[in-house]
């Protein structure tokens, strides 16, 4: 079972990314049940989606502080929804950084260090180029199943399970692109655990 | 077989499989998707209606008839449909009809937030509320039976996260029920003139709702282990069974009419019942007023905004949020803004640049309200902003003429507008409308209307003429302006400002995300650094493929899509094209 958190800014793939997780969830026999927002909350404002599988699902929501995974497509992103991780708890974190746009006289400065306070509050963070990692693998918009094939890596989810999701859900015509963007992700979790 | 579904898809599902003919309704965050959903099963005809109280009309109108109907709507749409709502209980029904109202606690992407249980009550209809998709499809099929077997609407009402939720739906089979024949039915159907014959079966129906509200299995006790009971429906049901395991629960499918006696019975065996409800104490009022004394409810839960299973946790409990770090990192908001090549952007350029009073409606276009626009002076609900604009104008008279403004989508003009309009034209105001006109229902995620000529199905059919029908209102000056043409725009809004009778300028050019848009070829602009002076005039669009960290900009080739504006605005002639 798991309680998984995926964040980001709107166009990034967030809610494609925990269709893909709660679809994999059932096909290995889990109970799955998922949370987004749709309308203006959207428009390249923050998203966050909650995903969460089980024996037996309740609520959509995942409790503060219960949350064992966290996949943040972007940096800011990560400490948003921070909170909601539990101690020793997981945070993949693409390293992309997407300016908030500010209108203040003296706008203020991108948070720096977010992986060193994370890391400090007791959090397993795992940090990946998930975007250049895309890039490579064909499409740069594909980081959202990259940071997906790390998070297969730690949740107990088959492998078999991720493949045919994969296969099933995404037109065909991306099909290979994802493939290799989620292989990329795999090896790179490999990497850091190395 | 099962499927993972939300609960708008899975009300989709459940119309298809109890054999619904026929839906209609107006796009509105959470409950667009019914309908979309809806639309791609061929056995119903569906429609996207002009407005919630047409397409309620048309649906009591189908149900009369014989069909069976399903009309959906966000919380505020029902406000529009509540003049037909309010009568739909002394009328009846002849095919079951089932009315969709998606409340959004917490107001993610509304201008209110309102609790619709009330409407059930208020219009003595009976309510489902659904706390995950299984129910959400499961309950439409109840809701058509109960609605023709006691001759009623009957509201389903949900809420953000059950819409938009997702979770395994066991699906059904699909049962086949004909449209009953027709039959005229004046003393039921004609309500103004049968009206007081018409008021004692609603009471008396009402009473037969409470008989069967005792009995449904969908209000259900589930036992628990420990002292507490919880009296809860909707998604707070969810939320409620994951953070107090041990609690006995009363949770009702059916939460108006209530079960009296099987509450009351309940009630009595718990030292202390908690009553878990988002938003308004619908619930826990009307228990109370029956003398229950051991209840605890909206003391301890808010009713302001969402709930979740954190929020329910810790009011039961007592216990603070678990972590905080705000206090110990800055975490910089990050609020939705317009997008690249967004055809707003040019029309609050100019409205800025001329300083007017600026009243607003329902789209994405609210967004020109906050930074860099700053331009907006009101915005309520659907087609207010016609309305606003002429009562500033008659409160300000000589101090503001010619210096009022309304701004309205095209949908929305459609769906609220146009009766405003002919107000201005008959009361003789001097009014300045914009129509912007961008093709589409943008916000919701770009539904058919009138205006663009296609329906719900994609097929065509005849599509609104703005400048005859303005013209046919008795507006004469009607002109359209392209919004990306920062001066053709200002010019020709400034000739509506100044003359004095009624105007409408209609900002015509189609959403920057709709996908005929989107795979369009189009140039990319580049910011030659020689050139520029740092003036960051360009910086007011917000653009959001502008990189603005530095002294000078960097345009993002990749996200650019060559509107231009930013160009226009460049005095330094730096903001170039890429060859």
């Amino acid at each position: 079972m798991a309680n998984i958190i995926v964040a980001g800014v709107g166009g990034q793939g967030v809610l494609l990314a925990t269709d893909l997780i709660a679809t994999a969830a059932v096909s290995a026999g889990y109970d799955a049940k998922k949370s987004e927002v749709h309308g203006v909350a959207q428009r390249g404002g923050s998203v966050v989606s909650h995903v969460r599988y089980a024996k037996k699902v309740r609520s959509p929501l995942c409790v503060p502080g219960k949350v064992d995974l966290l996949i943040a497509l972007e940096r800011l992103e990560a400490l948003r929804s921070a909170h909601f991780v539990k101690r020793e708890g997981t945070i993949i974190v693409n390293s992309k950084e997407v300016e908030p746009i500010q209108f203040l006289d003296e706008p203020k400065p991108y948070p720096i260090g977010v992986e060193e306070f994370l890391k400090n509050k007791g959090f397993r963070v795992l940090e990946v180029d998930a975007s250049g990692l895309a890039k490579k693998a064909g499409d740069a918009r594909a980081a959202n199943v990259v940071v997906l094939g790390l998070a297969s890596r730690v949740l107990d989810i088959e492998e078999q399970h991720w493949s045919q999701t994969l296969s099933q859900t995404l037109p065909k015509k991306l099909l290979k692109l994802n493939q290799k963007a989620f292989a990329q992700g795999q090896s790179a979790f490999s990497a850091q655990k190395g | 077989m099962k499927a993972l579904l939300s609960g708008n898809e899975a009300i989709a599902r459940g119309a298809y499989e109890s054999s619904v003919h026929f839906a209609a309704a107006y796009p509105g965050t959470p409950s667009t998707e019914i309908l979309e959903n809806i639309a791609r099963y061929k056995e119903i005809r569906s429609e996207w209606s002009t407005n919630e109280k047409v397409a309620l009309d048309i649906a009591v109108g189908a149900s009369y008839a014989g069909a069976r109907v399903l009309v959906a709507m966000k919380h505020v749409g029902l406000n529009v449909a509540s003049d037909p709502f309010m009568v739909t209980a002394f009328a009846g029904v002849t095919g079951g009809l089932v009315i969709v109202a998606a409340d959004d606690p917490g107001m993610h992407s509304s201008q209110n937030e309102q609790d619709s249980r009330y409407f059930a009550r208020f219009g003595k209809v009976p309510m489902l509320e659904p706390s995950d998709s299984q129910e959400a499809k499961d309950f439409v099929g109840i809701a058509l039976k109960l609605s023709e077997e006691f001759d009623i609407p009957v509201l389903l009402r949900t809420t953000t996260r059950v819409s938009h939720g997702k979770c395994v739906v066991e699906l059904g089979q699909r049962t086949e029920v004909p449209v009953a024949p027709y039959e005229k039915n004046a003393r039921r159907h004609v309500v103004p003139i049968y009206g007081k014959l018409l008021r004692p079966g609603v009471e008396e129906r009402m009473k037969r709702l409470e008989a069967f509200s005792e009995t449904f299995p969908e209000n259900r006790i589930e036992e628990g282990t420990g002292k507490i009971g919880v009296i809860t429906s909707g998604i707070a049901y969810q939320y409620a069974r994951e953070v107090l395991p041990e609690a006995s629960f009363l949770k009702l499918g059916l939460p108006f009419p209530l079960p009296r006696k099987k509450i009351l019975d309940f009630v009595k065996r718990f030292e202390k019942v908690y009553v878990i409800e988002e938003l308004e104490p619908f619930l826990e009022e009307q228990i109370r007023s029956w003398g229950v004394t051991n209840l605890t409810g909206k003391e301890v839960i808010t009713n302001i905004g969402e709930l979740s299973p954190g929020i329910v946790e810790a009011s039961v409990r007592g216990t603070p949020p678990v972590q905080d770090f705000s206090n110990e990192i800055d975490i910089l908001p990050r609020p939705p803004v317009m997008c690249a090549g967004c055809p707003h952007l040019g029309v609050f350029h100019v409205l800025r640049k001329l300083k007017l009073a600026v009243t607003g409606d329902i789209g994405c276009y609210t967004l020109g309200t906050l930074p860099p626009f700053n331009a907006m002076h009101t915005t309520s609900c659907m087609g207010s902003s016609i309305g606003h604009a002429f009562g500033i104008e008659i409160a300000q008279g000589e101090n503001l003429k010619g210096k009022v403004v309304g701004i309205i989508g095209d949908s929305t003009f459609l769906h609220a507008g146009m009766p405003a309009l002919l107000d201005v034209v008959y009361n003789k105001g001097i009014t300045t409308v914009i129509i912007a006109d961008n093709k589409t229902t943008g916000m919701t995620g770009h539904q058919e209307h009138p205006g663009t000529g296609r329906t719900i199905t994609g097929e065509t059919t005849t599509r609104v003429n703005y400048e005859k029908l303005c013209k046919a209102l008795g507006v004469r000056f009607v002109r359209k302006a392209d919004p990306h043409n920062l001066k053709l725009f200002e010019e020709t809004l400034k000739e509506a400002l100044a003359i004095e009778e009624p105007a409408v300028v209609i900002s015509e050019r189609a959403c920057a995300m709709l996908p005929t848009v989107r795979k369009r070829r189009h140039p990319i602009y580049t910011v030659d650094w020689e050139k520029c002076n740092a003036c960051k005039l360009c910086y007011r669009f917000s653009c959001p493929c502008m990189d603005r960290r530095g002294e000078k900009p960097i345009i993002d080739p990749d996200t650019c899509v060559g509107c231009s504006l930013c160009a226009q605005v460049c005095n330094a002639e730096a903001i170039v094209l890429v060859e």
